[in-house]
């Protein structure tokens, strides 16, 4: 099923047999072609090539042609002020220094960008036609906020019947866009009035109700699909939004997603969200994201639900967070690993130091699975090692740790281990996710023994301490002892001890004796933890 | 290093934050190099050339010139806060936030890695206009939260304002039960002397052989938190939580959502927590940390912990 069929599927509130994922790719295209957001934005070529970059990236669902709400705003006479990293801004407001709304007129192609992003929709509908196309309009109340600034909440007090003229002709240019974009090829019109967040659910359905729902009835009746997007605290106003009867309503990370389910689907409508932008997708790791995405796909459920960020993503997102999430999304197996990870969280008081491990001398070979009984992937991995195993009788330890159990989860943290399966040879990542061919695993084993032999021959030498308190009994052992070692070739060291002191000390009552004394470096230039260092206790003991 | 103590001053267009910050200024920029980061911008609003022409000594920053709608744009903000600290090495740092503005999402920002280590978040005032406030009906829901938040409401205008003020306080009081509540003209309120600034810690939790000066120059080591989250946590998990935090913090604040669907208010000051009940509210549980034992990460994490028990 393509993306663009899950997400009609998402938004007629069918079953679907995963959670479609949208990425809010706006400024963050510049960032993958290496483009500040200025450039970007005001490029058709550069808007094209990014969201293909991003497309081929991210492998997405849906994906809108544009993130930016001041398109219209800057066509209608209000100042933008651009930036580097952040799409435009709004510096000054018309119809609040002197602009009559008269003189204000519903845009055409032939204004601002509106004529270059159309285009560039139509190429992108052309280029990718298996991917849902989502056209962003800037909803009624937030133009209204771009062309009136704030003075607006004093006129909804003090002069409404402007405000609906207001909001009229931000009906009329959310239209025009709208068709616009579907005429060039868009499946979803998105929406977008994160202003609504600041007025009441009165205000609301006072001054918005009417003109969005004009709005979704349009698009509706074009044969497309709409979505209500709203961020910042708008809790108080879902209900109302959803009686403006778009198909879908996207909210960000300030209002739980379990609410949102609750009141939308019984009305017939789909919803979307909400990871968070800047703690969680910015900010954290790929693991970070994959958790966060896993509880928001828990909460959203199976059906009407659509993944996507809370807003338009930050430009520097890591991409590899956001491939981190596409993973999640399309594989079972990685939902069931990040689940169980999240069910048994790693002690991090209790993480060993592994830097040291391995040090016996034997090759410990651990294989860190979901779980072998259940998973094709990991059993395939242990009987890899199992099968290789013979070949290295007496040298080599395997073990399994399936990360059901709360042990494996510490070894795996304090291994730094980040998929599964994973292989390890004497503590340290040897092969991840793909099982190796026979040659490549014996070899890898192979290359950790000669490793450590080529350490013990760089160690101080094995000594043989010889126990005399006569000049007799010293010669004599002497000569034996030489004798051994050199039909033996062997290298090792000869000591002689002959204070009678020094001989009790070392638990001997009756000389001539011999003892072996053999030296293993185990650590060098840190202090080891007690882990570590109870392995090599058992060694000696 | 001595981190940074960073002020905020929000409230709505009109309501006094420019006077305020003038008075900010007058006060504190004889004695410590102060940065002024200014977010709000509309006409008639005295900007940063005009505040200078006044022969205030400061430093300001400019953020998102314009309408500021969405926490994507506080992207930028740590950027530019960043550089602006490393070029001109303010004591004090002041946002005068727009009214439009989001605190707690101000907070998070400042715990990010880059800023955590720098500074941290020391006081939020919030000015309320006694005259227009039974007018905004319209921006409750904004207005309230900038309250709650608040360490300090200012009721200012007072002297413009005709009406009853118990209402006034009555409300404000309901959404923030343990923040200083002053009424004012002209946003005046006692500056110059910083120890002012506790007023807000009921008189009986105050140590009495343990006087501390609230100084913002002399805290080391001190960070704030912020957290956010939709997630609840019952009453029992939540008081654990907030035990386990006290011996590490300054104090605590917040609304927190509970499983019940309710929200209770909790204030932790010096050792002492005190809870009052808030009804059903919509929004996220929001919580601000301030203390020398407090990561964003380990907070955070401990909440989810005890949220999850």
């Amino acid at each position: 099923m393509s993306g663009k069929e899950l997400i009609q599927k998402a938004m007629r509130l069918e079953k679907t047999e995963r959670t479609p994922w949208v990425p809010f790719v706006g400024v963050h295209g510049g960032k993958l072609l290496g483009l500040d957001a200025t450039t970007y934005l005001r490029s058709g070529e550069h808007i094209f090539n990014g969201v293909s970059k991003a497309i081929e990236e991210y492998d997405p669902d849906g994906i809108p042609v544009i993130f930016d709400l001041q398109v219209e705003a800057e066509v209608l006479g209000c100042e933008l002020m651009w930036a580097d990293d952040n799409p435009p801004s709004v510096a000054s407001h018309p119809l609040s220094e002197g602009k009559s709304l008269d003189d204000l007129r519903v845009p055409t192609l032939d204004d601002g960008r509106i004529g270059m992003i159309m285009e560039t929709t139509r190429r992108l509908r052309e280029a990718h036609p298996d991917i849902a196309l989502y056209g962003l309009i800037t909803g009624p109340f937030t133009l209204a906020l771009h062309l009136l600034g704030t003075d607006v909440f004093i006129k909804m007090m003090e002069d409404e019947a402007y405000v609906h003229r207001v909001m009229e002709f931000g009906k009329q240019v959310g239209m025009f866009m709208a068709g616009e974009y579907i005429r060039n090829g868009c499946d979803v019109i998105a929406l977008v009035d994160p202003m609504t967040s600041q007025i009441s659910p009165e205000q609301f359905r006072q001054f918005v109700t009417a003109p969005a729902t004009e709005i979704f009835d349009f698009i509706r009746q074009r044969g497309a699909l709409s979505s209500f997007f709203v961020c910042g605290y708008a809790q108080q106003n879902i209900e109302a939004m959803c009686e403006c009867r778009p198909d879908n309503v996207s909210i960000d990370e300030n209002i739980p997603l379990d609410y949102v389910r609750e009141v939308a689907l019984p009305r017939g409508v789909s919803f979307g969200g909400n990871m968070k932008l800047t703690v969680v997708l910015l900010m954290g790791s790929p693991e970070d994201c994959q958790v966060h995405a896993l509880e928001c796909l828990d909460q959203g459920g199976d059906r009407g639900f659509i993944l996507a960020p809370g807003c338009d993503l930050p430009m520097d997102t890591p991409p590899e967070n956001l491939k981190a999430v596409t993973q999640l999304v399309r594989d079972d197996y990685q939902r069931e690993v990040v689940r169980t990870l999240m069910e048994n969280q790693p002690d991090e008081e209790k993480l060993p130091d592994m830097s040291e491990y391995g040090q016996t001398d034997k090759v410990i070979v651990d294989i860190i699975t979901l779980a072998s009984e259940s998973c094709a992937p990991c059993k395939y991995m242990v009987d890899a090692v199992k099968n290789v195993a013979p070949e290295f009788e007496g040298i080599l330890e395997w073990r399994e740790h399936s990360i059901k159990k709360m042990e494996a989860v510490n070894f795996m943290n304090a291994l730094m281990v980040r998929s599964l399966p994973t292989i390890c040879i004497d503590g340290k990542i040897a092969f991840t996710s793909k099982i190796p061919p026979r040659s490549e695993l014996i070899q890898a084993i192979q290359n950790r023994i000669n490793e450590k032999l080529k350490l013990k021959l760089s160690q101080k030498r094995p000594e043989l301490l010889l126990f005399t308190t006569n000049e007799e009994d010293e010669k004599k052992l002497h000569e034996v002892t030489r004798e051994a070692i050199i039909e033996l070739g062997a290298d090792v060291d000869i000591r002689h001890i002959t204070d009678e002191k020094v001989i009790r000390a070392y638990g001997i009552h009756k000389t001539p004796a011999v003892m072996t004394v053999s030296y293993k470096l185990k650590t060098q230039g840190r202090i080891p933890s007690v882990d570590v260092v109870r392995e090599w206790i058992k060694e000696v003991m | 290093m001595d981190k940074i103590p960073f002020f905020i001053v929000t409230g709505f267009l009109g309501g006094g934050k420019t006077t305020f910050l003038k008075h900010f200024l007058h006060t504190f920029s004889g004695r410590y190099r102060i940065g002024v980061i200014q977010n709000e911008f509309a006409p008639g609003q005295v900007d940063g050339a005009e505040l200078r022409r006044e022969e205030e000594d400061f430093e300001l920053l400019e953020i998102n010139k314009g309408s500021v709608f969405c926490v994507c744009l506080l992207n930028d903000f740590t950027r530019s806060l960043k550089s602006f600290i490393e070029k001109y090495h303010p004591d004090i740092l002041l946002l005068e936030a727009s009214g439009l503005a989001d605190p707690i999402a101000v907070a998070e920002v400042l715990q990010g890695p880059q800023l955590f280590p720098l500074l941290y978040l020391a006081y939020i005032w919030t000015i309320v206009d006694a005259e227009n406030f039974g007018k905004t009906s319209a921006m409750t829901t904004r207005v309230e939260r900038q309250v709650r938040v608040a360490d300090k409401i200012l009721i200012n205008k007072i002297d413009k304002y005709k009406g009853p003020l118990d209402p006034i306080v009555e409300k404000i009081r309901e959404w923030n039960p343990f923040a200083g509540i002053e009424t004012v003209t002209y946003a005046r309120t006692r500056l110059d002397d910083l120890e002012a600034l506790q007023e807000h810690v009921p008189v009986a939790m105050k140590k009495k052989d343990e006087h501390r000066r609230f100084d913002p120059l002399n805290k080391p080591g001190t960070g704030t938190v912020a957290l956010k989250t939709t997630q609840p946590i019952s009453r029992k998990n939540l008081e654990a939580f907030i035990r386990e935090m006290l011996p590490l913090s300054y104090r605590i604040k917040g609304t927190v959502k509970l499983d019940d669907g309710n929200f209770v208010s909790v204030q932790a000051v010096m050792g002492e927590v005190e809870y009052k009940d808030a009804g059903p509210l919509m929004q996220p549980t929001e919580l601000i940390a301030i203390g020398p034992g407090i990561t964003p990460r380990s907070f955070g994490k401990r909440f989810h912990t005890y949220r999850k028990n």
